[in-house]
């Protein structure tokens, strides 16, 4: 049921929801169990007479609260592991950690409008504030393998910019600057959809990851935004398969 | 009229109880609530006090002369009030009424004065949307001067309602609101007043 | 109190005096008239909001059926009144107001002409509710939630003004209503007890009302105040939260606002509905409450922690990373003492002789789903998982998990249950366990499939699933729930017809206490008169659930008995 998962760190994030849920389904399972076990067995028909004590095999059902507890402390743990992961430690010290392991990364600035997502990007230099910076509407091209660096706001009201196959999703605020990573691992054209309802159009402000191989990420770079053929043979590329 | 005793047991029936009667009981749940709305509007203002250095420079521009005088004017009406409780207890009820009228009246000279300090602010262009200290100033002292005109109301209320009964609770619970919107104005005071 | 005791003493010396049909019916003091009026409008507002559920749920199928902000507005104000104007108004002030003094033992509140006037206020808050829905501009289309900046500049954003103004009207006055019913239930139950009641012989539903009365008391004043700074930010122009260039606002402090009442007041309902299924599974299956002492404790352990764990709606929406890890971990944590309570509401039925009567099938029903609506809040508290499922259907099925079990579930258990009291009548039993086994089916058949979609990320107040690839394949989930839920509020529907006839029609029950009960207000007679006791007043002499404690021919003993008033010493 799970969208598939693209990135690389999207595993702390699945991990998670697989064992609370698991967990959970696991759990009332056997609630249910006793439960009707319990309704069965003490139904007015098989015993008339209410017993003027609880057994005492069920009187042990209150060690589920134990189980609770342990399942709850584990849940968190791995739970805050995973969130440390991708949002306590400071951004700037994860760049840090990925340029000393050798590894490379792009950076974007992402703006939620009623009703499009705009991506401004740094251009072939890497910087932002230099001529070649670009905008893009509803497109996020972003190269395999590298870490993206997301920083983002809003242009009015509140938006969440989600993207399902990479596990992310954080909110766009006006007069705030949020932000988000992820590092995709897998070329393909996958969704973004809004996560924070913005008004009449929320429903279809629709914006794609584009993720692409290293070689066409540096001819699409090269001149972009005015080369379109990169972009163009991907697509094909795709609806082929 | 014959008086109604305010007995905390009563006759024919007893109850179990917290050591309350139930009409000063009832009477600080309702003000615990009051405590924490304007106890919370109060405190965000403190705290927006404390970051932002243009406070003071807006503070200034109001004005210490009337809001002092609106201060006597609250601190008169607790005494009225306290005065009207005293003569409740000695079932003087005509006394009971004199004071309360005298604490209403501070009430609704509270905010007459209220509302002239506001049309000079207004007309100086100090509005609510100039900045943040303004927003807070009218929001709070705005709210503080509807709970003042709200306990004028309820002292006219009370008053009413003695003519038929004559419970000396009913009066002790008006002084304790009155006391409790003079309790708040002693924080906004100095808040926006004494700088 | 000795205004209500020279009442008393003038109606035993006078007689009973007719009081018009406006005193009696309609600005009635009497607790029991007044409970019935907010159960009365209660269900009303469950219509309006239920047909507004089917009418987007009709668009998600077949979309296009609704405008784009028709369908917002609807999906904003079925949120709004089910929460404010259905939850609160039934649990608190209809079945608060109509058993607390019956369950004490008291006459009535402590407070009569404060209940009436709370009644009223309410009502005036539905009608400028619904009032609101229909203004020119349009109604509100920006969630329950109210987030600014979307609500704080309605004009610009949804084009409803006037609209927005008057929701957060309505909102204020049930605020009102509530806290004014607040003040009443808190009161009541702490000073207007039957000789003999103790605290710790309280039935678990006054404990619960008490509880639920004290936690909107003091969750809700921060948002009054946030409230009011929204409504400035509308009308005056104020910078509270709205956002522009070199001003001051911060739309994160609305939700602040928002969630630190929003969270205790879950609780606020939910404490009510417990209450309910405690009295109705005592009742049938025989047995008293496992661990009375422990599910009060874990109650209030409960109620104080909900104050800690709010900022679990805000996880992904702009607050510290550390500050979540805290709130992440008071939210898990606080399913312990639940777990606790529901522990021991499930060994409540252990050893008992277990009667399925409509009544108890609801009540069973709840606690079964409200299980799932526990376990499915971990994955939302965990804050790493709820980055995926923040905002999406998980949710939605967790609190229609939740939330519907509470409102719908446990008060539909209340009303088969306290209905021969209330009415001197009963509503069909054949009847009512057909109603159970198909408002069962139907509600999963909505509720369940909506986990599936929050797996597949499936974002929520979504007009249409069809906009985005990766939902399309699960439109036939959508056409599911959507029938489903029509066929949910058609059983509702005749259920209120049968209940209204029913009223009116229904067999009568003369028997006080036809299902055996234990506590006070099956002493009374069905229905009630006004000041309930007559020449009697209640003594209490034991714990409220003696069921299956001697084994004799009977097999429960009533918590009080009743005593004529001439045989008390005047204190």
């Amino acid at each position: 049921m799970l969208p598939i998962d693209i990135s690389e760190h999207g595993y702390l994030v699945d991990r998670v929801i697989k064992f609370s849920v698991g967990g959970g389904v696991i759990i009332g399972i056997v609630s249910f169990a006793i439960l009707f076990y319990i309704l069965w067995r003490f139904r007015r028909s098989k015993n008339p007479t209410p017993l003027s004590d609880v057994p005492p095999l069920l009187k042990k059902v209150v060690y589920i609260d134990f189980v609770m507890i342990i399942f709850d402390l584990i849940l968190l743990f791995v739970s805050t592991y995973a969130w440390f992961i991708f949002f306590i430690r400071p951004v700037e010290k994860i760049k840090k950690e990925v340029v000393d392991k050798g590894e490379k990364f792009v950076e974007v600035k992402v703006i939620g409008r009623q009703f499009f997502w705009t991506f401004e990007y740094p251009g072939k230099d890497g910087k932002f504030g230099t001529p070649d910076d670009f905008t893009l509407g509803n497109v996020l091209v972003v190269p395999e393998n590298h870490y993206v660096f997301v920083k983002l706001t809003a242009a009015d009201v509140i938006h969440s910019l989600f993207i399902p196959n990479v596990r992310v999703k954080y909110d766009a605020i006006p007069g705030k600057e949020t932000h988000l990573w992820f590092k995709p691992t897998k070329s393909g054209k996958y969704e973004i959809a809004c996560a924070e309802i913005c008004g009449e159009m929320h429903y279809r402000m629709k914006a794609y990851l584009v993720v692409l191989s290293e070689e066409d990420y540096k001819k699409w770079i090269e001149n972009a935004p005015y080369e379109v053929s990169v972009l163009k043979d991907f697509e094909e590329k795709i609806a082929k398969k | 009229m014959e008086e109604t005793k305010v007995l905390d047991r009563v006759e024919y029936e007893e109850y179990e109880s917290i050591p309350v009667s139930f009409r000063k009981f009832g009477f600080w749940i309702f003000l615990s609530g009051e405590i924490v709305i304007l106890g919370g509007i109060v405190a965000s203002g403190i705290l927006f006090r404390l970051s932002y250095p243009e406070w003071f420079a807006n503070s200034e521009h109001t004005n210490f002369i009337i809001s002092s005088i609106n201060t006597l004017v609250l601190l008169t009406g607790s005494l009225t009030a306290v005065l009207a409780h005293k003569y409740a207890t000695f079932h003087d009820w005509n006394k009971v009424q004199l004071f309360l009228g005298l604490t209403a009246l501070c009430g609704f000279t509270f905010v007459g004065i209220k509302f002239i300090e506001y049309s000079i602010e207004i007309h100086h262009g100090f509005i609510p949307t100039r900045n943040v200290f303004w927003m807070f100033y009218f929001g709070i002292t705005g709210l503080h001067g509807l709970h003042v005109l709200a306990g004028t109301l309820i002292i006219i209320g009370v008053m009413i309602y003695l003519r038929k009964k004559k419970v000396i609770e009913a009066v002790e619970n008006a002084g304790l609101y009155w006391h409790f919107v003079d309790i708040v104005w002693l924080y906004i005071f100095p808040l926006f007043y004494l700088t | 109190m000795s205004q209500v005791a020279s009442v008393v003493g003038h109606h035993l010396e006078s007689g009973e005096h007719e009081m018009s049909f406006i005193r009696k019916y309609i600005f009635s003091t009497d607790h029991k008239t007044i409970g019935k009026q907010y159960l009365l409008t209660g269900v009303v507002m469950a219509i309006f909001g239920g047909a507004l559920a089917i009418f987007f749920r009709i668009n998600l199928a077949n979309p296009g059926f609704l405008t784009d902000s028709q369908y917002n507005a609807f999906v904003t104000y079925h949120g709004a009144i089910m929460f404010f104007w259905v939850a609160m108004p039934i649990l608190l002030g209809g079945f608060g107001n109509m058993l607390i003094p019956l369950m004490i033992g008291a006459r009535d509140m402590a407070f009569p002409t404060l209940n009436m006037i709370s009644f009223w206020t309410f009502f005036l808050s539905s009608v400028v509710l619904v009032i609101s829905f229909f203004v020119p501009g349009g109604a509100f289309s920006g969630g329950w939630t109210v987030y600014p900046p979307l609500s704080a500049d309605p004009e610009r954003f949804l084009g409803a003004n006037l609209g927005t103004v008057l929701f957060l009207l309505a909102l204020a006055l049930e605020f009102a209503s509530m806290l004014m019913g607040g003040v009443n239930f808190i009161t009541t139950s702490l000073t207007l007890r039957a000789k003999g009641l103790s605290l710790m012989r309280l039935p678990i539903f006054v404990w619960m009302q008490v509880l639920a009365s004290l936690l909107f008391m003091f969750s809700v004043t921060p948002l009054i105040a946030g409230a009011i700074m929204l409504l400035l930010d509308i009308i005056l122009g104020t910078h509270f939260f709205r956002v522009e260039a070199g001003k001051v606002g911060d739309p994160i402090l609305w939700q602040h606002l928002f969630w630190f009442f929003g969270h205790p007041e879950v609780y606020v309902i939910l404490f009510p509905a417990l209450g309910i299924l405690f009295e109705v599974i005592t009742t049938f299956a025989r047995r008293p409450v496992f661990s009375y002492k422990l599910v009060v404790y874990a109650s209030i352990v409960a109620g104080i922690l909900s104050f800690l764990v709010w900022a679990h709606h805000q996880f992904v929406a702009g607050i510290n990373p550390l500050s979540a890890t805290g709130f992440s971990i008071t939210t898990v944590l606080i399913s312990v003492p639940f777990s606790m309570t529901l522990v021991a509401m499930g060994l409540t039925y252990a050893g008992g002789s277990i009667r399925f009567t409509p009544a108890m099938l609801f009540a069973t029903f709840a606690f079964a789903m409200f299980i799932i609506g526990g376990l499915t809040g971990l994955p939302l508290g965990a804050v790493a998982s709820d980055i995926y499922f923040h905002d999406t259907y998980f949710v939605v099925g967790h609190f229609h998990y939740t939330v519907f079990t509470i409102a719908v579930l446990s008060t539909i258990a209340g009303v088969y249950h306290w209905f021969p009291k209330m009415f001197g009548r009963r509503i069909n039993d054949t009847f009512g366990k057909i109603h159970a086994w198909l408002t069962l089916i139907f509600y999963n058949g909505f509720a369940f499939p909506a986990f599936f979609l929050g797996m597949a990320g499936h974002p929520r107040r979504y007009a249409t699933a069809l906009e985005f690839g990766f939902l399309q394949k699960y439109q036939w989930i959508h056409e599911l729930m959507t029938i489903s839920s029509i066929l949910l509020l058609a059983t509702q529907i005749i259920f209120l017809i049968v209940f209204f006839y029913s009223i009116f029609a229904g067999k009568e029950e003369t028997e006080p206490n036809p299902w055996k009960s234990t506590t006070l207000e099956w002493l009374a007679p069905s229905p009630p008169p006004h000041l309930n006791w007559g020449a009697f007043t209640p003594v209490v002499e034991r714990g409220p659930y003696e069921y299956a404690s001697n084994g004799k021919d009977v097999d429960f003993i009533p918590q009080g008995r009743l005593v004529k008033i001439e045989h008390m010493q005047k204190a």
